[in-house]
């Protein structure tokens, strides 16, 4: 697993983490907030050099994506 | 034709077999399902459906178990309907469609298909525009609003319209590889949502959770009241459309087997069950807040406003998640819509008909009815598309049973198939005029028209067909 990839990783796991440290009083409500922003930033930054190179396209015509 | 190669350049595309059944050298073993499902479900509309339930008064019992069992009757008619069949004939479902009932009744299927889904982009449309506007200090539609409340609300809907409209005609591709990129995200945020909300609501253990909703409630100012059965209907037929409906044919002709079937599993348990629980909650900590409660008790109801709930509860991030679940579920369902308007009028480019598509979902989202009556909208959803599966499942089933002929719109060379239309609207007059006239809940009859349009099928087609 490239350093990257666990990055992104760690992103989705601080993403999950923030909330739950908040509801155990470990960080307070904004640190939580931040936590999530920084995390979501990074994620995306991150996950973008990698998430779509491992997948083949699909045409959007056959594509009925759920809207719900 | 060179104006649309030029404005909008098809992605790079892997083949597809339109046409023809996916080879078993290009069959997939679950996994590559799982992914797909469990993103796939956790959509913009997601924030809105989960307020919606706590509207209609449900309690804590008719939420998390008649959303469990909802949901896995979906999931069975996933594994045992649509997987099954898909594994048999490994086609599209257009494709199945044209050798049962013809080319044209499948463009009148596409257009209704095209229709529906440009009105469900304009409720995610409207769900973005409650995210953008917050900066504005716009005021948000309230649950029993039905049309624009004001000029900030307009500039903002048209301005999240068009430019969702335009991305889709022009850079689907890039969207549709960032929705890619967002989607373990937002679940993860929709999970984080409903965590502060539990601490928010005092949650300490599984018995104040469960009081959150208790017995239930009157339902809110222009709701009605949802029962158990309302409950578990609406869960089971809000994605009629995709398992009952055969939709997702396209999705499993390629897997390896048809329990690949049960990974939708993923799907209705992240999105239609934890995500809507998360949402559900966040609504909940609103409703106990000094605004609504004041809005309550003036007979009016709260808002179902996913940006400031989701803005309340996680911050920047929670902006973010609606802002992007309402655009990557609008770009898809509008590209799609544009292509079955391309059906019906195939010398105007992907450009224009996408832009069309998103003209018609812009007007829709200026309409704050379809996403604060998004139950009554995604059942009639359901309630029209599904039975064209029964078509493709009663063929595949008791063609030979009934003595009819199988696909028999490809054999006989005809492009309309009759049987097929007179059984798809006479199903869906009769049990649409029980519920309008009758005041029953649609979802209560999805199943019932699904049936009798396959029944009618097969009695028309009795009639109709020709021995070839």
């Amino acid at each position: 697993m490239s350093i990257v990839k666990l990055i992104s990783y760690l992103c989705l796991l601080a993403v999950v983490l923030a909330p739950i440290l908040f509801y155990a009083d470990t960080v307070t409500e904004s640190q939580m907030k931040m936590i999530l922003l920084v995390a979501t930033i990074m994620w995306f930054a991150s996950a973008a050099t990698w998430i779509n190179k491992e997948e083949p396209e699909s045409e959007p015509e056959l594509e009925v994506k759920s809207p719900i | 034709m060179t104006t649309e190669t030029t404005l909008a350049p098809a992605p790079p595309v892997v083949q597809e077999y339109e046409r023809k059944p996916v080879p078993a050298s290009q069959w997939k073993g679950w996994k590559s399902f799982l992914g797909m499902y469990a993103g796939e479900h956790a959509a913009g509309t997601e924030f809105v459906i989960g307020p919606l339930f706590l509207t209609a008064g449900v309690s804590a019992f008719d939420l998390l178990v008649g959303l469990f069992l909802g949901n896995l009757m979906a999931v069975l008619c996933w594994r045992y309907l649509t997987a099954a069949i898909a594994t048999d004939v490994r086609l599209t479902l257009y494709y199945q469609l044209e050798k049962i009932c013809g080319r044209r009744l499948v463009t009148a299927y596409n257009l209704a298909n095209g229709v529906l889904f440009c009105f469900l982009a304009g409720a995610m449309i409207t769900v973005s525009a409650t995210a953008v506007g917050i900066p504005f200090d716009m005021e948000m539609p309230k649950l029993t609003d039905t049309t624009p409340n004001g000029i900030t609300w307009i500039i903002v809907v048209v301005a999240i319209g068009a430019v969702i409209s335009i991305v889709a005609a022009r850079g689907y591709d890039t969207v549709s590889k960032f929705a890619n990129i967002a989607s373990p995200w937002m679940v993860l945020v929709f999970l984080a949502c409903g965590v502060v909300a539990l601490k928010g609501l005092g949650v300490a253990s599984f018995n104040d959770f469960w009081n959150i909703f208790g017995e239930g409630r009157e339902p809110f100012p222009g709701q009605i009241k949802y029962t158990f059965w309302h409950v578990v209907m609406w869960s089971w037929f809000c994605n009629a459309a995709m398992h009952i409906g055969m939709s997702d044919l396209s999705v499993f002709r390629y897997a390896k087997h048809p329990r690949s079937g049960w990974t939708t599993a993923a799907g209705m348990y992240v999105g239609h069950y934890l995500a809507w629980i998360c949402a559900c909650l966040l609504y909940a900590l609103y409703i106990r807040s000094a605004e609504a409660q004041a809005i309550l008790a003036a007979g009016q109801a709260p808002s179902v406003a996913p940006g400031p709930l989701a803005n309340s509860a996680v911050g920047i991030t929670g902006l973010i998640c609606v802002l992007v679940a309402g655009w990557t579920t609008a770009n898809p369902t509008i590209y799609r819509a544009g292509l079955a308007f391309q059906a019906i009028a195939p010398r105007f480019s992907t450009v224009k008909v996408t832009l069309i598509a998103g003209t018609v979902a812009t007007i829709a989202g200026l309409f704050p009815a379809f996403a604060m009556q998004l139950l009554d909208f995604v059942a009639v959803y359901g309630f029209i598309l599904a039975p064209i599966g029964a078509i493709i499942v009663f063929d595949h089933y008791f063609a030979g049973k009934a003595g009819i002929i199988q696909n028999y719109a490809e054999k006989a060379g005809i492009n309309f198939n009759v049987a097929v239309l007179l059984a798809w609207l006479i199903s869906m007059a009769i049990f649409y005029s029980i519920s309008f006239f009758g005041g029953v809940f649609l979802s209560f009859l999805t199943l019932p028209a699904w049936l009798t349009c396959g029944a009618l099928y097969l009695l028309f087609s009795k009639y109709f067909q020709k021995k070839l």
